[in-house]
């Protein structure tokens, strides 16, 4: 019983994990259509950017993440404005082609000027265990997991409560209509780019303090975002927060009771089960256009 | 015709989806306080005059007045903000937005928020219909209430000059006549407007003036009476 409790706790950290490093990529799709294959590298470049700016200068780990924050944002709103508005309108394929590409560049480059020894962000968290009963968690990890709660929440507020959310949200269900009221729309893409980078790189930097970053893990980072984002549904909030602890308790358990050689492919069982008995994921909310 | 009374003038106004010319050199006037309607059959060229007007298109060559000024360059958003709302063919509100979210942002360009408040509850009195349902997504209304909506949401921007396309387009007889009898309300409260109808009679109910469109040119205009008075007319052009 206690080994299962620790593995529920286990998995539910793992999982609030994987819905902060899936978010951005939910956002991404459910607001722009766009599947972004890079995503896991923006993940990596804020892992990489974050470990740079605290290991290697010895900045605050805090201011580190503020400017980590700006440069992806800065970075998506240029993706978007330089690339991706060059294939807008043309369908899905080519913004796809388009983003293995650019997840092709930019982990090479990323080998190029890192290498590909492992690094890690360094920060403030304790590492000191905490012992609740039966239960042990690390300081470093609850707070994480808080500052994940905070993150996916505020994301949420920004796209449901505030006038660019709504912006955004019109802009991608008819562009048109949402020129007619007078909005930027190319600005709306280069933002909604550029908030789903942010987060993307945001739990780069946050995750790397825990884990390892590498140059070259930005493939299964978005494969693992992907499953999250299948399970949960494309482009619902709630959906990559299920999603991410549907895949964390599975992989917990999965690893403890059965065996630990096989934990990454129980992710891709449950989409392949997910697509068969749910195409649209568990939490897809649709309304019918008159 | 004082071109000073003119709140909108189209000027040889050509237009092109590519290599294909879609509008052939179009001149027309619009004066302050009036409803016009634009005639035709479908592929006239109608519907491109006000996305060009509106800035959604870019003309060709031509120029557009606006109150006198060229706007044929301008951005949409700009266009917006100077006063001129297009509620667009097939009413294209946001269906997984609330009707409350889709009648905001048609103030998207207003700053003062007691203003955007102040009209979003003339057009709730306008469209009491819009009130019972304000928290509901848009996609679930009816065909009339969404035209509704449609025409609300442009109201919000506080515009001088309406552009509606078919605004009766797959309404019932009795709503369309709602429809309409808001039209003649708002032009009395001074908002010019500019129709684009395929149904003759209903569009010659409410304008004062009209302009027959046919393959990109304009190729008749005249008062309401007359038009309604010349069936030759009618039925050469429209099949009426």
């Amino acid at each position: 019983m206690d080994l299962f409790l620790q593995l529920v706790a286990n998995g539910l950290v793992l999982g609030a994990f994987y819905a902060l490093s899936a978010l951005g990529l939910t956002l991404v799709f459910g607001l722009m259509r766009v599947v972004n294959f890079a995503h896991g590298e923006l993940y990596v470049i804020g892992g990489l950017f974050g470990w740079a700016l605290t290991a290697v200068f010895g900045w605050n780990y805090f201011l580190a993440l503020v400017v980590v924050v700006i440069v992806l944002g800065i970075l998506g709103y240029l993706i978007d404005q330089i690339l991706i508005a060059r294939v807008r309108g043309q369908g899905e394929e080519p913004t796809i082609l388009l983003t293995i590409g650019l997840s092709i560049f930019i982990a090479n480059t990323a080998l190029l000027i890192v290498g590909t020894t492992p690094v890690t962000v360094a920060s403030p968290f304790a590492s000191k265990p905490l012992i609740l009963g039966p239960v042990v968690i690390t300081q470093a990890r609850l707070l994480l997991v808080v500052i994940c709660a905070v993150l996916i929440a505020a994301a949420n507020l920004l796209i449901q409560k505030t006038t660019l959310g709504r912006a955004m949200r019109a802009t991608f269900q008819d562009p048109m209509a949402a020129q007619l009221v007078g909005i930027r729309t190319p600005r709306i893409y280069g933002f909604t780019f550029a908030l789903g980078a942010t987060l993307a790189g945001a739990a780069g930097m946050l995750l790397g303090s825990i884990y390892v970053v590498e140059a070259s893990t930005g493939g299964i980072i978005s494969l693992k975002a992907f499953v999250v984002v299948i399970l949960g549904g494309m482009g619902s909030f709630a959906g990559a927060v299920a999603g991410g602890l549907i895949l964390g308790l599975t992989e917990a358990l999965w690893g403890g009771y059965v065996s630990t050689g096989y934990v990454d492919a129980i992710g891709f069982a449950l989409v392949i089960v997910t697509l068969l008995v749910r195409p649209y994921g568990l939490f897809s909310r649709r309304a019918e256009r008159a | 015709m004082n071109a000073q009374t003119n709140i909108l003038e189209l000027r040889n106004l050509e237009v092109c989806y590519g290599k294909l010319r879609a509008l052939n050199g179009i001149n027309l006037q619009i004066r302050e306080g009036e409803i016009v309607a634009l005639l035709g059959a479908n592929g006239a060229g109608k519907s491109t005059a006000l996305r060009a007007i509106s800035g959604l298109l870019a003309p060709a060559s031509g120029d557009i007045l606006y109150c006198g000024k060229s706007i044929a360059k301008r951005r949409p958003d700009l266009i917006v903000r100077d006063g001129i709302a297009h509620s667009p063919e097939e009413r294209h509100i946001w269906p997984e937005l609330s009707v409350r979210e889709n009648l905001s942002l048609g103030a998207y360009c207003c700053p003062d928020r007691s203003l955007a408040e102040q009209r979003f509850e003339s057009v709730l009195q306008r469209f009491p219909r819009l009130r019972e349902r304000l928290s509901q997504l848009a996609g679930l209304l009816s065909g009339g209430e969404q035209q509704m909506l449609a025409i609300g949401r442009a109201l919000m921007s506080g515009p001088k000059l309406l552009l509606l396309d078919e605004p009766s387009l797959g309404l019932s007889p009795l709503m369309s006549q709602e429809v309409l009898g808001a039209l003649r309300e708002l032009c009395q409260q001074g908002i010019t407007i500019l129709i684009v109808e395929q149904n003759v009679h209903s569009a010659l109910s409410v304008a004062s003036r009209a302009y027959v469109f046919e393959t990109g040119r304009v190729v008749g205009e005249g008062s309401a009476a007359d038009m309604l008075g010349n069936p030759d007319l009618l039925r050469a052009y429209l099949g009426a």
